[in-house]
Order: structure tokens, then sequence, then C-alpha cells
């Protein structure tokens, strides 16, 4: 019966790169609560604790990967933008907006990583 | 200032120490901040019913892009940054600061300060003494429920959780007497939860606290 | 089926067919109705009636502050009178308010006929009824629960509030909860399955998406607090001791899970209203809303971000400032969707042809109180100036700002937009100018003061205060505006009655709105829509006028009645093109009887009789399976016609038909309550004093090799079986033996039950105990359905088309499979990490 232009699982382009937000949240709030309780804030590693070290780390991964999800979803949407219009196209561009804004959203909340105390 | 006339024992835009006294800022800056944001929106609201010809020009892109996501991507930023660096201020670090150390307990409903730097001194009940122009940590543990600790007009507040040790740093710049409440809900006394506090001269603190024993 | 069938009857006789089969009877039949209609409008009735129960009580308070020293009413009662308030107002105000339009606007606006689970909408509202009764009984007795609506740990817990208000509390609330989560199940399914054919997504109107998103955030957000009652209850009970710091639990725990669920929850309650607001104003401005896909994306991006800023109302328990941060820039964020779509509706209004209407008056209203609550939202979500401003009456002012100004100003503007809808007539301007003046001018001087007071150092929920803090006048003038506000809200109900009794009606459509529920008759029938239309555009800018008597002639969808069945459409997902036939359940007393059983159950623990709450348990599930015995078909019926041309199969011989939506949405819920429970562990393990335990879990490994062994057995032989059905062969021997295997894992829980060491000695064992208690659950839910698919198709209700049961039995033989590996896991690894836990 389905003669769908636009596959179901379109609807979750939509939610993925907040749902990548999440997951770089729990990470991010997980590790550090594990790194202040094994002391990781005390261990120097040069000029830099190993406990911001690792945050660090992860910020820039989080980045990278939610970098990566915006850019797929925006060349499928230059892609698209050549073809005919078809219903439900705005689940595409809708979906690279969203992840852009996920992409600022993980920069804004996660960039204190790199300045505050991590376990006072 | 408009809310100037907001003294009073227990208010915040009446700081006696340099914790309270930041936050204030914050506080000020940031009202005039919210006024102006409230009247841009206001002022927009009513032109768009009887002056529309004038913002009609606005495209929904720069409504949307320009003042949905520009100007408070741009206010916040400069905010959230302020908010950070003021509240690492505000924090207990012990580098190059030798605070004075007074532990408290909370208990249901009363308030209990001991001076592990002065031995055989207290516990007082309910009422805290400490030097002034001195930076104190207080140490907050919690015998029963959950307790808030709060001196307004020396800093902000924070929680005495049992099974947990939180430390706050306070300064009163000046000796006198301040007030402090128990902010955290914690039962039937916690309206009467109230403890006052002493400030006194660095030199008459050892003094006022064998006094009190 | 004929060609005289697709033309059918005149309207009149259509609509005596239609009504005689959706309709609910008179008298005590009303008892069995299961219809969107009537429930919705019993929700908000209901609501409506707790709001005035909350007035009532905020009246209280408000008199009790207004002077200081005063000796009105003491403590004890101050304390039962502000949980109350609050509690009453979230629980059983706001979300059944929402729930209640949500219900009966939604299949109008999307074109359906009902809502997805008709018998779930009512099971959901007795549910409802049942827990808000208990609540508001306790108060007559003096027990109410007396320990702030977030029930902060350890003062609700046993030793310091012995009697049993908190129980009230945790009982009382999960029981409505249950009618939250069915609400959240089945209007996703609704939405996603059951819109007018052509109505692709991007077609929705505004108020779908918001619906949509609103559910799925419930979907999320209240299991924890779910995970969270029931942990604190099993504490009250049985002394496991989870929050209790001297036995390696930890009150924080508490707070990170009613908080994940607090916060999102004022979103929650604040996108349903956001949603009406987004369908009012292109109305009165005449435009289209501007920035229809902004503000999709915005409100998804408000939905995950407002599951990160939970630890914002525990700025002051003590965690590192670098986790605050998280928070704090989390909670600012969240503001810029907010402002997208509050500048989206200026846009709106600036580039229409706006006009004045009461509804519009309420609508400024929002504007002005919510604004400032948003400020002081940002506000409060800086760190230092929290420090100062947390548990106090400014944090007051800001609840009620952003509450009354995005809810309830936006439900009156609602209710003044809908209200002729439900009763066919139209308001009189008279009493609604002035009662909207009441409740502004009330509200701001009740609340925009509040905000000065807490700035002066008033902490919230004390009982009085005495003279030399500066507080008197304010507090009083407070307390004259709370007055003048509830005045207000009287005037406003003299307003509605006097609409009910003198108001005008109309034809169709009297805002000339676009929308598709004005193309029903107003007041609507049960069925809604004689014929289903077809939409070709966003459905936010039909012609009702012109649609309404279409339909109404017969000109669409399922236009006829056969075999008494109540029909309506499904579509696929994305694009709305019809797939199937939905046949609805019609009225019936069952999901009365369950309500009451459900009551029973809550009752029973309430007064710590055990053993007979576990017996009510049991009929629960029998009567839960009697609902399943009542649909279902014993032939392969095939493609029938629908009309305008198409044949389509029904719901029960398609693969994605909404009962298989529902349970798969249904298990989403029942995830997040596991990984709630799982995080929870793992908290403890690394936040909570007390560790490592002093007795670990040993000999643990072979009979959770069995668990895992035989739940993974399970759902691979219900795998077969469903394998063996769709090859027209009999699945009986496999489902059976995925119900013998499943009793198998039950046994082997036990097992390891009995192997833990005391459970009240220490969190870990505690913990340990609540993971296995969910898998028994949930293995033992596998066995029941895997052995009631068996028995299906000895009945003859399964064919290889006739495939939902043993989907369902897949499905949750998957999810057991996957929750006994996952949790056995959980609980291998525990005894490792707890003794880790001693050195982080
Ligand atoms: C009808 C006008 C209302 C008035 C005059 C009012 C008044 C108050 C006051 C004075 C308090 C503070 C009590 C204290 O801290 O001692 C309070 C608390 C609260 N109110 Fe209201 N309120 C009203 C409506 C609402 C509405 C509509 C909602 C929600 C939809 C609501 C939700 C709450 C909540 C959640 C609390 C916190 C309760 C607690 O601390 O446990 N209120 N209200
Ligand atoms: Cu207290
Ligand atoms: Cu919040």
């Amino acid at each position: 019966m389905s003669t769908s232009p636009v596959p179901a699982i379109r609807f979750w382009l939509l939610l993925l790169g907040f749902i990548a937000w999440s997951g770089a949240f729990v990470l991010l709030y997980g590790m550090l609560s594990v790194g202040c309780a094994a002391g990781w804030h005390l261990q120097m590693v040069g000029p830099m604790s190993l406990q911001r070290l690792m945050l660090v780390g992860l910020f820039i991964l989080s980045l990278a990967g939610i970098g990566l999800l915006t850019f797929v979803q925006y060349r499928g949407w230059k892609a698209r933008r050549r073809e005919r219009p078809a219903p439900n196209d705005f689940l595409i561009a809708g979906g690279f907006f969203a992840s852009l804004a996920a992409l600022g959203a993980t920069a804004f909340t996660f960039a204190p990583v790199v300045a505050l105390s991590p376990c006072l | 200032m408009p809310l100037a006339g907001c003294t009073g024992l227990l208010s915040t835009l009446d700081p006696a120490g340099p914790a309270a006294a930041s936050i204030a800022t914050l506080w000020w800056v940031m009202f005039y901040g919210a006024t102006v944001l409230f009247a841009l929106v206001a002022v927009l609201l009513a032109m768009s019913y009887w002056r529309s010809g004038l913002i009609r020009r606005l495209t929904p892109l720069q409504w949307i892009l320009g003042l949905g996501v520009g100007m408070p991507v741009v206010v916040l930023t400069a905010l959230v940054t302020t908010a950070f660096v003021q509240g690492e201020g505000l924090l207990p670090h012990r580098d190059g600061v030798r605070p004075v150390t007074i532990s408290v307990l909370a208990r249901q409903w009363r308030w209990e300060f001991a001076y592990p730097e002065s031995p055989g001194v207290g516990p007082t009940i309910g009422v805290l003494h400490m030097p002034a122009g001195v930076p104190v940590d207080l140490t907050l543990e919690s015998a029963d429920v959950i307790h808030g600790f709060w001196i307004p007009r020396l800093g902000g507040k924070l929680d005495a959780i049992p099974g947990h040790v939180n430390v706050v740093r306070l300064l009163a710049d000046q000796p006198g007497r301040y007030h402090g409440v128990c902010a955290e809900f914690c039962g039937d006394g916690h309206t009467q939860m109230r403890f006052e506090v002493i400030a006194h001269a660095p030199e008459d603190y050892q003094a006022a606290l064998e006094a009190s024993r | 089926m004929s060609e005289t069938m697709e033309q059918g009857p005149s309207p009149i006789a259509r609509h005596k067919a239609l009504e005689g089969i959706w309709g609910t009877g008179p008298g005590l039949e009303r008892l069995a109705a299961v219809n969107h209609n009537i429930l919705g409008k019993r929700f908000m009735v209901a609501a409506l009636v707790f709001f005035a129960i909350g007035g009532i009580l905020s009246m209280l308070i408000r008199a009790q502050l207004a002077t200081p020293n005063s000796a009105f009413i003491g403590p004890e009662i101050y304390n039962q009178i502000f949980t109350m308030h609050g509690t009453v107002m979230m629980f059983l105000f706001a979300i059944p308010m929402f729930e209640g339009l949500a219900m009966y606007l939604l299949p109008k606006m999307i074109g359906a006929r009902d809502l997805a689970f008709p018998r779930l909408t009512a099971y959901g509202f007795w549910c409802y009824i049942f827990g808000g009764t208990i609540l508001v009984v306790s108060m007559l007795f003096g027990v109410a629960p007396d320990s702030g609506w977030f029930m902060y740990t350890p003062l609700s817990s046993q030793p310091y509030t012995p009697g049993i208000n908190a129980d009230v509390w945790l009982l009382g609330v999960t029981f409505v909860e249950i009618s939250a989560m069915a609400a959240a199940v089945e209007i996703i399914a609704t939405i996603l399955k059951m819109r007018a054919p052509g109505m692709s997504l991007d077609r929705m109107p505004i108020y779908g998406w918001y619906i949509l998103v609103t559910a799925g955030m419930m979907l999320i957000g209240f299991p924890p607090l779910i995970l969270g009652s029931i942990l604190l209850e099993m504490e009250r009970a049985f002394d496991l001791p989870f929050f209790d710091p001297t036995r390696g639990g930890d009150p924080l725990l508490w707070q990170h899970l009613f908080w994940l669920f607090g916060h999102p929850e004022v979103y929650i309650i604040f996108l349903p209203a956001a949603g009406a607001l987004s369908t009012i104003i292109p109305v009165f401005a005449r435009h289209p809303l501007i920035g229809y896909r902004a503000i999709v994306v915005a409100i998804i991006a408000m939905a995950f971000l407002s599951f990160g800023l939970w630890v914002h109302h525990m700025f002051t328990v003590g965690i590192p400032h670098l986790a605050l941060a998280f928070f704090s820039a989390a909670s600012a964020l969240v503001a810029i969707p907010t402002a997208v779509q509050i500048f989206a509706w200026i846009a709106t209004i600036a580039h229409g042809r706006p006009r004045f209407s009461v509804p519009m008056l309420y609508v400024m209203g929002f504007f002005f109180v919510f604004v400032i609550g948003g400020l002081t939202g940002v506000m409060l979500a800086m760190v230092p100036f929290n420090w100062q401003a947390h548990d106090t009456h400014f944090v007051v002012a800001h609840l009620h700002y952003v509450l009354v100004g995005g809810f309830v100003f936006p439900m009156l503007a609602a209710g003044y937009y809908w209200l002729p809808h439900i009763t066919g007539r139209l308001p009189l301007a008279r009493l609604s100018v002035p009662a909207f003046w009441l409740i502004f001018i009330g509200f701001n001087a009740t609340f925009f003061l509040m905000h000065i007071t807490g700035l002066m150092g008033m902490p919230r929920r004390i009982a009085t205060y005495p003279s030399n803090f500066g507080w008197d006048w304010l507090n009083l003038l407070s307390s004259v505006g709370g007055f003048i506000l509830t005045m207000g809200f009287a005037l406003v109900l003299l307003d509605i009655i006097m609409m009910f009794k003198f108001g005008k009606g109309f034809r169709r459509d009297p805002w000339q709105a676009g929308t598709l529920e004005w193309a029903t008759p107003t007041p609507p029938p049960s069925y809604n829509f004689a014929a289903i239309p077809r939409v070709t555009e966003r459905a936010d800018g039909l012609s009702p006028r012109l649609l309404g008597p279409q339909l109404a002639r017969g000109e669409g969808y399922l236009a006829h009645t056969r075999n008494g069945w109540q029909e309506t459409l499904g579509v696929d997902m994305t694009t709305g093109e019809p797939d199937q036939i939905i046949i609805l359940p019609r009225r019936t007393y069952l999901p009365l009887v369950s309500g009451l059983v459900t009551a029973a159950v809550v009752l029973c623990m309430l007064f710590k009789l055990y053993w007979f709450a576990l017996g009510a348990l049991g009929l629960l599930v029998v009567t839960f399976l009697f609902w399943a015995a009542a649909v279902g078909n014993k032939s392969d019926i095939g493609p029938l016609p629908a009309g305008q041309g198409i044949s389509l199969p029904l719901d029960g011989e398609v693969k994605g038909s909404p009962t298989f939506w529902g349970v798969v949405l249904l298990l989403a819920a029942d995830a997040t309550l596991f990984a709630s429970l799982l995080f929870g562990a793992l908290f403890l393990v690394v936040v909570a004093p007390g560790w490592p335990p002093p007795a670990l879990l040993e000999g643990g490994f072979v009979p959770g090799m069995v668990v895992v062994l035989a739940a993974a057995a399970g759902a691979g032989l219900a795998r077969l079986g469903r394998r063996a059905n769709a090859a027209n062969a009999s699945p009986i021997a496999m489902q059976l033996g995925a119900g013998l295997v499943q009793a198998i894992a039950l046994g082997a829980i036990f097992w390891l039950i009995a192997a833990l060491p005391d459970p009240t000695a220490h969190a870990y064992s505690a913990t340990s105990l609540a993971l296995l208690v969910y898998l028994l659950v949930h293995n033992g839910i596998a066995f029941i359905v895997a052995v009631h698919a068996a028995w299906r198709y000895h009945a003859g209700f399964v064919s290889a088309r006739r495939a939902t049961d043993p989907r369902l039995a897949v499905l949750w033989g998957d999810y057991a499979g996957f929750a006994a590996l996952v949790g056995i896991l959980m609980l291998l690894g525990l005894p490792f990490l707890a003794t880790l836990g001693g050195g982080l």
C-alpha cells in the first residue's frame, strides 16, 4: 500500500542530533562524577589534571561526532534540494537544522570543561 | 536603584560581605537587562497590533534567526560566561588562602556550631561566632534530614545533607550581628530554624569564643 | 459492498446509524463510556474541580501569610496545605487538563474518529479519579502528604514521617501517573497512525506536533518518578535503604530521580499550552503561522534540552561547579527555542490583519506574564544568583509566572476559543473582559511582589514570620492580590455558566479557523466525522465551512457502517497514505472494573495489607486478559472497501497496527524505567557514602546464566512461534515452550533472590533485589504473553494474517531477554564495582 517517497525512518532524522547531544551529556556528566570519585583531578598529566584531559577529550569527541552527523545531514539536504520537491522533504531539512542546533548546544553546554573547577 | 529600599536583616540586596555583594551586582545587571528585553518584546507586540507597517519589513528569517536565535545567543553567552567566572570566585579554593574552619551540624530543628581550631570551645547552639574580615569555611553536615544553611547578607546558601559534607566560604566585611535561616524545608520546626551570626573583630574573636564556653 | 454504500443514505440516517454504534447509553451506562469526546470532557471537568481545590488551598496559604506572627494555622497543617496545593496543581490539575483537551481535540484535528485505545482512555480516567480522590480525601482525615511537593528524603522517609502521609503521596501520585502514561502511549499511537489520508507529517496542524512531542516527553519523563516513588515506597514499607545514607543509600538519588521527571514536567505542561497558542494566534491574526518548520525544530530542541537541566533544582546540594555549569548552560539554552516561538507568534500577528477578541486578550496576558517568568528563569539558571534565590519566595514567584503565564492564561484563551465547539454556543463577551482584568491584575499583584520578598530573604514553605524582616507589607499586598485573582476566576466560572445558558448557537466554524475540528457538527457527535476527508495541504489552512457539509453528506472515506464496527482509518506514519481500517473496541465496563481493582491494590498497599495487595494485583492481570479476549476475529477477512475506491485490510491483519505500536511505546517507557534503575545503582556505587557493602552476592553466576539463557531461549522460541504461524503452521508448541523456559527463568530469579545478602542491611543488596524484581516482572509478563498467544491461536483468533498476538509475544520475549541480559550483567557486576567503590 505504501508508495512512500520518504521511508518512515526519516522521522528519526529530526531527533538524531539531539539524541547524540543527550549521549554526550550522559557521557560527560557520568565521567565527571567517576573522575571526582576516583581522584583523577589530583593526578597531573603535564599542565592539566587527568580529569580535565579526559573531559576535554570527550568534549572534542562529542563535537566531532555531532559535527560529522550534521555534515552528513547537510549533504543529504543539499542533494535533496536539487531534486523535485516531495512531501516530507521537511524531515530532511528539519533534520539538518536540528542537528546543527544540537551541535551548537554541544559547544555551548560543554565548553566549561576547559576552565571550571571539575571537583569543587 | 528602584529597589534600594530593600534593606533588611535577611536582605540579599543589602550585602555585608564580598560574596553577597558580587551576587547582588549580578542581580542588578540581570534586572536591568531583563527590563530592556521585556520592553523589547512588549514594544514589538504592541507594534504588531498598532504599527505593524514598521516591523513588517522584517522577513520571517529575521524574526526567527535574528531575534529568536541570534539575539539570545549573544546575550546568554555573555551572561553565562560572567556567571561562571563569578561562581569560580565564590568557591572555597585553598590556594593562597588560609580560611578559618567552623563545623556546622544541622538537626531538627537547630544549628550547632563547633570550632575545631579552638579546642574546648562550643558547640554553640543557635549562635555562630566568626571573625570579620577573614574568609571562613563552614563545613556543613546534618544529623537527620536535609537543611539549608543560609546567611543572606553574607552569601549564597548550601545544603546540609546527611551522609555528605559540604563546604561554603563566607566573609563578613564588618564586625556585627547577622541573621541566618534554614532554607530547605525540614519539617514542622522549619519556620523557626533560624540562627544568629556574630562577626567579631579578628582581635576579639578568640576572646569571644572563650566567653561563649 | 456495493455502489449504494458509497453514496449511502441521507445525512440524518447516516448520523443515526453511526451514533447507534459509537454512542454511549444513558444512565448508569455512562460508566461504560470509552469515547474520547466524553472522556476528554470528563478529564477537563475533573481537572477544573481539582483546580478549585488547589485554589482554595492557595487562598488558605495567602490568608496565613498575610500578616506576621499569624496564628491562623499551625505548621503541621500548613505543611499539608502547601504540599497538597503544589501536588494538586501539578498532578491533578495541569497534566489532566491538557490531556483532556488533547484527547478531545486531537482526533478531530487530525481527522480520526477516536483515539487509538479508547478503553485505555477510560482506564486512565478512572486511575486519575481514584488516585486524585485518595489524595484529596487524605486531607479530610488530616493525614495528607506534608513533605513538600517534591517529597525530599529523608524527611519523607519512615523515621521522619512515620504516619501514612508520605505513602498517600507516593501511592496516590503513582496511581494518577498511570493515566499519564496511558495518555502518552495512546496519543503518540493516534498521531502517528490515525491521521486523515494525505496528511503527511509536514501537513499536520502544528498542535499535532506539540502534542506528539509532549507525549514523547511524558513517555521518557514519567518513568524516573514512577521508579523513584516505587523505591521510596519500598524503603518505607519494607525498610530497603535506597535513600538512607547510614546504610549505603543516598538522599540525593531521590532528588535526581525526582527532578529528572520534575523539570521536563514543566515543559510537558507548557508545550500543549504553546500548541494551543500556535493554533489560536494565526486565526486571530488572519495569517498562517510564521515559521511552522522552525517551530517544529524548536520544540524538538526544547524537548531534549529540558531533559538536560534537572540539576538546576539542585544547585545548592554541593555538586562540583563544572557539573553545575553543564546544567546552567543547558538551562540558559532552553530560552532560545522559547524565544523562537515567541518571535514567530509576534511575527504572525505583525504580518497579519489582527483582530481582538476574548481569547486574544488572554494571549496578550500570556505574553506579558510568561516573558517575565522566562526572564527570571534565566536569572535562576545562573549558579551564583541561584545560591541566593533558591528556596525563597523569588522561586515561588518565578514558578507561578511560568506555570500561570505558560499554562493557565493559554488555557483560558483555549477555553474561550474551543468552548463553542464543545457547547455549540458562542460566548457573551460581557463578563469576560472584566474577569480578564481581575485575573491579570490580581495575578501580578500576588506574585510580582514575591520576587521582592524572596530577594529580601523570605524562604519558601515557612508557616509564619516575625515582623522584623521587612516583609509585612509585601505579604499583605500579595494576599490582597490573591483574593482579586480568585474573584477573577469566579467571574470566569460565572461567564461560562452564562454561556451555557444564554450563548447563541452558530452554524459552523465561528472563528473562521482552518483546522479540521471545526468541520465537525457542534457539539460534535460521538464519531466526529460522518466521512473521513482527504487532506491535500497543510491542515491548518482548510475551509471547515465547506468541508463540514461535504463530510456530513458522506463524501469521504468510511462513510458507511457495517457489522456494527467502530471503524476509522489507519495510515502510514510519515506519508499519511491509508494502509488499514482500524476497528476500535466499543463501550464496556472493563476499564471501570480494572480501575477499581487497581484502586484495591493501591489501598491495600496504603493500609499495609501486602498479601491482599498481591492478590488484587493477580486479579488485575486477569481483568486485563479479559480486555484482550474481547477483540479480534475468528476468520480472515481480507481487504474491505474503505470508500473513495480503495480497499484496505483490517488492523488485525497488518503488521503495523496501533496495538503493535502501542506496545512498542509502552516498552520504550519501560526501558526508561529500567535505565533509571541502572542509573540509580551506578549512582549509589559512585556517590553514596557507606560503600563497600558488608556482604556481597555469592554463587550468583550459575543461576544468573540460567536466567539469561532461559530468557534468550524464550525470545527465540517466541520468534520461532511467529515464523511457524506465518507459514500457516501451529505456533502452540513453540509458544508453550517459550512459556516453559520463562518459567525456568523465574525459578532462577527466585534462587538469586534467596542468595542475596539481607536487603535491609545495605543499599547494595536492596538495589540488587530491585533489579531482580524488575526481571521477575518482565519474565513473568513474557510468560503470560507467550501462553496467552498460544491460547489465542487455540481459540481461533490467530492465523498467518491475523498475527498480532504472536507478534506481541515476540516483542515481549525480545524485551524480557534484553532486560535479563542487562539486568544480570549489572547484578553480577555490582559486587565487583562495589569493592572498587570503596576506592572510588
Ligand atoms: C490560583 C492562584 C495561586 C496562588 C494564589 C498560589 C499561591 C502559592 C503560594 C503562596 C505558594 C508558596 C507556599 C509556600 O512556599 O509556603 C505556592 C506554591 C506552589 N504553587 Fe501555587 N498558587 C496559585 C496557583 C498555582 C498554579 C496554577 C500552580 C500550577 C499549575 C501552582 C503550583 C504551585 C507549586 C508547585 C507550589 C510549590 C509547593 C511546594 O512548595 O511544595 N500554583 N502557591
Ligand atoms: Cu532545617
Ligand atoms: Cu527546572
